[in-house]
């Protein structure tokens, strides 16, 4: 067995759930929904790019 | 450029119709040439197309200066770009030039990257398991996370992925507008058992974990149905008026006893069908060598949720089971392509299409992946029959 | 039903049972050699039962992975000179093609059938066919591809066998092996199906 897991059961599309991030993050100041949708959709890259090595 | 775009829209029609099982002007004709045929036709050697990505997109463009009336394309020459594979260090791809004689066809290097030990973590999070455990497994340059090469490796796979498909994106934009040639296909997905079996278990894998570990192989295919349904969806960039490529592998015949196709093979992949189907996208459901057996459970998918490819599979039994419900496609024989003369291609595709083209849900294919032995004069060969043939 | 329990256990995909049968006999002093006779006649049964549609290739995977198992546990035991063979036969996948599923399964079947296997691997040159079959004095090589694309030298690999003067016959397996293919390579023998190697074998050894 490796290392213990950082996150269980992400959905498709999510490398690290925005739901941590704002947390992390704190009292966002201004546009949140902003913040979170320029999150998600680079977090989708990193999912495409991790799941590319599988489907093929 | 106004003709080109009204020969798009003719294509598109064309091919639509024919999904839709109705009856277009003609039969469809859309062929699946493998880089290499591509390659070969507009005169590079092997290495030069999976190293030089501009060459890799220039080679399509060729061949569709070479041989006209090809009505699809499914993009540049190549799926992989070797050097992006260099970058990373890959272990399982063996490239000509590089490991091979320029002119051999890349291989796959097919071994159980993944252990039995990992099921529990995979279920748990694959996402997470392949960027952790996964990568670092299969690509040499990603060996110790953490390091200056396994970052520099890391940085240099994400930025070479990018580049090629935004290359590969422009030249499918450019093919289409100077030769108004439609895609065969928007995006990708797999039947979740073969992305356990190809790139994960390898087949003595999986096929040992059938008997040791079917509660976990299960569980692993359950994970993976959400997955498989976003990578289409993604990968099509949600485009619905093309269908999604799903190369099936594992579930041919005869790999697996029925029951055992009944329990493992079949309800994730449907599940992943209906899943695509429900978001409006259709799947080609691309049936390498042979699946008479199952045709009678493939009927069962939603009703033009899916075109059925023909590789070795009955023709006749296919027709006779998923006829009227799904659109059929394929059947030259690869062989035929390879070692016929053109009277023949040209023969078998008359009396392909006077069988079983008649009442419209056709598409004109070979039956397999159109490798470099093919003769480009049977391509010819087989378009004219096509356009001869395949008129209503 | 094959009328030894080992060799039932064979056929029957009974891993653990061969397991313990195997090492049970060993300790009660029955030779290796006659072990590896019940084996081969549990072999025979998996490669009929293939042939007959009741096993896929999950089964005979599996049923591979028994027997490697079972001959490791063996061939400690195996004194040199003590196995006997029906003859010797030259394997491999043809240069350009890397698979090696049908060819392990056409290994397993032969090796059960009592052959000496000289298994070259994949991706293997014509010189390296001749070579082999000069060395083993083989009168049987075969050939094994998936890729239509290796057509090519699969036709190198036959013709160089042909042209080396030795009296060995070329039998090719692959899923894509028609007539059009059999005229085209030259080979004496050709099958989609593997447990058609042991009849050829049989064939080729009866008049070698």
């Amino acid at each position: 067995m490796s290392k213990e897991l950082t996150f269980k059961n992400l959905p498709p599309a999510v490398c690290v759930p925005w739901e941590v991030k704002a947390k992390e993050l704190g009292e966002i100041k201004g546009d949140a929904a902003l913040i979170k949708k320029e999150w998600e959709n680079l977090d989708l890259m990193g999912y495409l790019y991790i799941w590319n090595w599988v489907q093929r | 450029m106004a003709e080109k775009t009204s020969l798009f829209e003719e294509r598109k029609k064309r091919y639509q119709a024919a999904m839709n099982l109705e009856k277009p002007d003609r039969v469809p004709i859309r062929l699946n040439f493998s880089g290499e045929f591509i390659t070969k036709v507009a005169g590079y050697t092997f290495q030069e197309t999976y190293y030089d990505w501009q060459k890799n997109n220039d080679a399509t463009r060729k061949m569709l200066e070479k041989i006209s009336d090809l009505e699809m394309v499914i993009g540049g020459a190549n799926l992989w770009w070797a050097a992006l594979h260099d970058a990373v260090g890959a272990k399982y791809l063996r490239f000509a030039g590089r490991d091979l004689d320029a002119e051999t066809m890349f291989q796959y290097v097919e071994e159980p990257y993944m252990l039995p030990e990992d099921y529990d973590d995979f279920i748990e999070n694959p996402t997470e398991w392949i960027a952790t455990t996964y990568l670092p497994r299969i690509h040499t340059e990603l060996a110790e996370p953490g390091s200056y090469r396994a970052t520099a490796g890391l940085i240099k796979g994400a930025f070479g992925l990018a580049q090629q498909l935004g290359s590969g994106a422009e030249a499918m934009a450019s093919y289409q507008r100077d030769f108004g040639v439609v895609p065969t296909i928007t995006g990708i997905s797999k039947a979740p058992f073969d992305t356990l079996a190809d790139t994960l278990r390898g087949l003595s894998g999986i096929m040992l974990d059938l008997y040791q570990r079917p509660e976990k192989v299960k569980k692993a295919l359950e994970v993976l149905v959400p997955h498989n349904i976003f990578y289409g969806m993604a990968t099509a960039q949600g485009d619905t008026d093309f269908p999604v490529f799903m190369p099936l592998h594992r579930g041919a015949y005869p790999f697996m006893k029925m029951e055992q196709w009944v329990e493992f093979y079949w309800p994730s992949l449907k599940q992943v069908v209906e899943g695509l189907w429900s978001n409006g996208k259709r799947t080609m459901f691309y049936a390498e060598n042979i699946w008479t057996p199952y045709l009678e459970k493939i009927a069962e998918l939603p009703e033009k949720s899916i075109i059925f490819h023909v590789d070795q599979t009955d023709m006749e039994k296919a027709h006779q089971v998923l006829g009227g419900r799904f659109c059929l496609s394929g059947n030259v024989p690869n062989s035929l392509l390879a070692f016929g003369k053109p009277e023949e291609v040209k023969e078998y595709v008359k009396r392909l299409l006077d069988k079983y083209a008649r009442d419209g849900g056709f598409i004109l294919d070979a039956g397999a992946v159109i490798l470099d032995d093919a003769k480009e004069e049977n391509i010819r060969a087989l378009i004219e029959a096509g356009l001869e043939y395949g008129v209503y | 039903m094959a009328k030894d329990e080992l060799a039932g256990a064979i056929a029957g995909l009974d891993q653990e049972k061969v397991l313990s049968l195997v090492k049970e006999r060993l300790q009660a002093g029955v030779k290796p050699m006659e072990l590896i006779g019940n084996l081969q006649e549990g072999m025979a049964r998996v490669g009929d039962l293939f042939e007959e549609g009741e096993f896929f290739l999950s089964e005979l995977i599996l049923c591979g992975e028994i027997m490697k198992e079972a001959m490791g546990l063996l061939e400690p035991e195996l004194a040199a000179g003590d196995r006997q063979y029906r003859g010797t036969i030259v394997i491999g996948t043809v240069k350009g093609d890397i698979h090696d599923l049908g060819k392990n399964i056409v290994v397993m079947l032969l090796r059960g059938a009592g052959y000496k296997v000289i298994d070259l691997g994949v991706d293997v040159a014509p010189e390296k066919f001749v070579q082999s079959a000069r060395e083993n004095e083989t009168p049987l090589v075969a050939m094994s591809m998936l890729l239509t694309s290796a057509m090519g030298t699969m036709k190198e690999c036959v013709q160089a066998i042909k042209e080396s003067g030795l009296n060995t016959r070329v039998l090719i397996g692959g899923p894509i092996i028609d007539d059009k293919v059999m005229q085209f390579s030259g080979a004496d023998y050709g099958s989609t199906i593997a447990s058609d190697a042991t009849k050829i074998a049989e064939k080729v050894f009866k008049t070698a």
